[in-house]
């Protein structure tokens, strides 16, 4: 008998904490969403992860703040998200589209960023989802930094 | 109508009396091997009618040149007791305004190289600058409280960087602690608690030489960093007739050790073996590379295990971005790296600080276990002296194959290449000023595509806003080539300090800067940053340092973009526009260009450098850009942050 799919996903995450990347980690209730963990990585500001595994679904919800549905920040926020899954990125940073897919939705400037896990492919989503939020802050870091400062509170020096 | 005759006389009084460029007619003065002195001797003509009268650096300094060396011996006071000991220990130079005059002095009359400028936070500047492209120990000197002060963001910078500077201060007296006797005492040792590894106020003095010993134990042994010691009149006025009056007085290879700790066998084994599983292992090199001098072992082991290297810290040029191997200008390949091995990384960041991804495994090499496991977690610690353990897993690492990693540096940098490319084009574009990409690409294709060789010049990489893109198109081909100025304490200002101590290092040709004796020495400012020590110009043109320093004006300090909404708050970010730092430079013995456009760029570049070699005499070249480069809506690309490590970092 394998494991069900949110023990997949806590242990995915656990995972992640008992190394020292998540701090504070902790499963909590969210409004809307069946499942959730609540931890701090990459900034200061708590993160929130939604699982619901009945529609696959595995989110980092209202990642960016401020970031208006026009602005070109997003527009390249999207066309980053949309190139995860091409040959342009090396094999093993790649999102495989038999696998999962990565979502985005902005909702009143707040932008939500996720994967949809594809045959039960929970621990990839995972694993996954967690690189490409990594590599968004990376970006930003290095060419919006004005946003970082102004959202994040990070060191406007 | 009395007061406007006034204004105009005092207006016709400064015309005639403004300096104008003048041409410094000395030759270059002999061999940069020889101490700060001998640098003197200089002149300016006269070559302006109204008897305007020329900068001329006082005979004195030739008559300092030509004055031997002394060595001390008994009987000798308490400051040349300590200075001796400076000297045993090879103490490399000393940065200083007056005060402090007994050891001050003895050091001096030593012949160590002895530098006095304007400020003594901006000497303690130059001393950490010194360390930071040496390795070895430099000393900054002020006097009492004021002097002693005035150091204090000095001390806290090279802290930051884990630089080994000698901070030393006079301090009244003891009989008179506490009166608020005379003037100017002050407790120094608590206010550098927090800012130093090791600090004394001397009370005792017999225990002068012991006390000597307590500095440099500090300061050549585990992760360096200031070490500040004050003399009251008791000390350092002691007289010893022999040896026999100094409660412990032995040579230093009685009061401490170079030996160092290697790894252990079980470490060198799980670190061989965590490298050999990985498909993509990456070598951050950082200060504790330069300050063990394990470049050469850091190359075999990249070399032989085909390891990319990336550098962090306080200053670069460790590993050469020459190399195939440097992922210093790849910042998109980092996050797939799946070992990271630090190497003498002493300023360690967070989780999420780096750019590696979340699923990267660990090994830290440190020489002190205490910090091993701080901040960002590992897979392994390895307690060693940097050079041992790289030398070591140089031996013990099979020869390996990482081509497809290589082939992802190499196109990682690529991509960042022609981003740059893309900025510069853009920045080209902005005729009307000159846009930070302009300054950046010229100043490296001069440095490194153009007729000098790459490798030679040494760079102070300072400034703020524009040190975003500055850094983007620095190199470094050897060690000790980059000091990164704003390195962890992110201080603003130090920059002309910092070059002060570079130059000297340069000028002097110590440790490795000794291949590029005397060339000239470039350094990067902005003009929020010049503002705190421009006049160190009076102390580059005094001793002949010749380096170019470029002021990138943009009439506002850096953080103005986050205050244009605030009508109010705004102007507390902004000076008085077009301002000519230029001419002050001209004012202080230095050349002056005034660029505007970026085509004008270059060949001031250019003519500043042949003033430098054949008159060794600094230059500023002031950079008249706008603010609203930072716009990103309206000067794209604007703002610029940031990837780490690489050569983009400074925070870690």
């Amino acid at each position: 008998m394998g494991k069900g799919p949110l023990s997949v996903v806590r242990e995915g995450l656990q995972g992640y904490a008992d190394r020292g990347v998540f701090r504070g980690f902790s499963e909590v209730k969210a409004a809307g969403v069946p499942h959730a963990f609540r931890f701090e990585w990459l900034t200061k500001k708590p993160l929130l992860f939604c699982v619901d595994t009945e529609k696959g679904v595995l989110k980092f919800k209202n990642i960016l703040p401020n970031l208006p549905r026009g602005s070109p920040m997003y527009v390249e926020l999207r066309r980053f998200l949309s190139e995860r899954s091409t040959s342009d990125v090396p094999t093993h940073r790649r999102i495989d589209p038999k696998r999962a897919e990565l979502t985005c939705v902005n909702r009143n400037g707040n932008v939500s960023i996720g994967i949809q896990v594809k045959r039960n492919q929970f621990a990839y989503g995972v694993n996954r989802i967690v690189n490409v939020v990594h590599e968004i802050f990376v970006h930003l870091n290095d060419s919006y930094a004005d946003y970082m400062w102004e959202n994040f509170d990070l060191p406007q020096e | 109508m009395g007061k406007l005759k006034a204004s105009k006389k005092i207006l016709e009084k400064s015309t005639e009396t403004d300096v104008s460029r003048r041409r410094f007619i000395t030759k270059t003065m002999a061999g940069a091997g020889a101490t700060a002195a001998v640098f003197g001797a200089g002149k300016v003509n006269a070559a302006d009618s109204n008897d305007n009268r020329p900068i001329k650096i006082p005979d004195e300094f030739a008559l300092a040149a030509k004055t031997p060396p002394v060595t001390y011996d008994f009987p000798m006071n308490g400051a040349q007791v300590f200075a001796r000991a400076c000297k045993e220990e090879g103490l490399a130079a000393l940065f200083c305004c007056p005060g402090n005059y007994n050891v001050v002095n003895a050091i001096a009359q030593q012949g160590i190289p002895t530098y006095s400028g304007r400020h003594e936070g901006a000497m303690c500047h130059a001393a950490d600058a010194f360390t930071r492209v040496t390795g070895e120990v430099a000393a900054a000197s002020g006097t009492e409280g004021p002097g002693f002060t005035d150091m204090i963001c000095a001390i806290a910078a090279a802290n930051a960087a884990r630089s080994p500077v000698l901070v030393l201060a006079s301090n009244m007296s003891i009989n008179s602690e506490d009166t608020e006797a005379g003037i100017q005492l002050a407790y120094q040792q608590p206010t550098t608690e927090g800012l130093k590894k090791y600090g004394k106020r001397l009370t005792t003095p017999a225990r002068v030489h012991e006390y000597a010993a307590y500095a440099f134990r500090q300061l050549r042994s585990g992760i360096p960093r200031p070490v500040h010691i004050d003399f009251p009149s008791e000390v350092y006025r002691a007289q010893f007739k022999t040896a026999a009056d100094l409660a412990y007085y032995f040579d230093k290879t009685r009061y401490r050790t170079d030996s160092k700790p290697h790894p252990s066998p079980a470490n060198v084994r799980a670190a061989v073996d965590l490298l050999k599983q990985a498909q993509r292992p990456i070598i951050v090199s950082s200060n504790g590379v330069f300050y063990a001098r394990a470049w050469d072992a850091l190359k075999s082991l990249a070399e032989k295990a085909q390891i990319p290297v990336v550098e962090s810290g306080a200053m670069k040029g460790q590993f050469s971005d020459a190399s195939p191997l440097s992922a210093n200008a790849s910042p998109g390949a980092l996050a797939s790296a799946d070992v990271v091995m630090l190497v003498g990384q002493y300023c360690m960041p967070t989780v999420g600080e780096f750019a590696f991804g979340p699923d990267a495994k660990y090994i830290r090499v440190d020489p002190c276990a205490e910090d091993i496991g701080r901040n960002l977690p590992i897979d392994l610690g390895i307690v060693s002296c940097e050079k041992a353990a790289l030398e070591v897993l140089a031996d013990a690492m099979p020869k390996m194959n990482h081509d497809s990693w290589v082939a992802e540096i190499a196109a990682a940098r690529k991509k960042f290449e022609d981003e740059l490319e893309g900025y510069y084009k853009l920045g080209a574009g902005y005729a009307d000023a000159v846009h930070p990409a302009v300054i950046a690409r010229e100043l490296a294709d001069f440095l490194y595509r153009g007729n000098i060789p790459k490798e030679q010049t040494t760079v102070v990489s300072g400034g703020y806003g524009i040190a975003r893109y500055t850094r983007r198109w620095l190199r470094g081909y050897r060690p000790g080539q980059i000091m990164n100025g704003a390195y962890q304490y992110g201080a603003i200002g130090p920059d002309v300090g910092y070059a002060v101590g570079v130059a000297a290092a340069v000028q002097n040709g110590i440790s490795v800067q000794g291949p590029y004796k005397g060339h000239p020495v470039v350094c990067v400012t902005g003009d929020a940053g010049f503002g705190y020590t421009a006049m160190e110009l009076e102390t580059l043109s005094k001793y002949r340092l010749p380096v170019i320093v470029i002021v990138y004006n943009n009439n506002a300090w850096g953080t103005w973009t986050g205050n244009r909404n605030n009508n109010v708050a705004l102007s507390i970010h902004l000076f008085q526009e077009n301002l000519r730092y230029d001419k002050i430079g001209e004012a202080l013995g230095a050349h002056g260009e005034y660029v505007t456009r970026p085509e004008q760029f270059r060949p001031a570049l250019e003519r500043s450098y042949k003033i430098a070699v054949a008159e060794r005499r600094p230059a500023v070249i002031n950079c008249q850009a706008k603010k609203e480069f930072w716009l990103r809506d309206q000067y794209p690309p604007g703002s610029l942050g940031k990837v780490e490590p690489g050569c983009m970092s400074y925070f870690h």
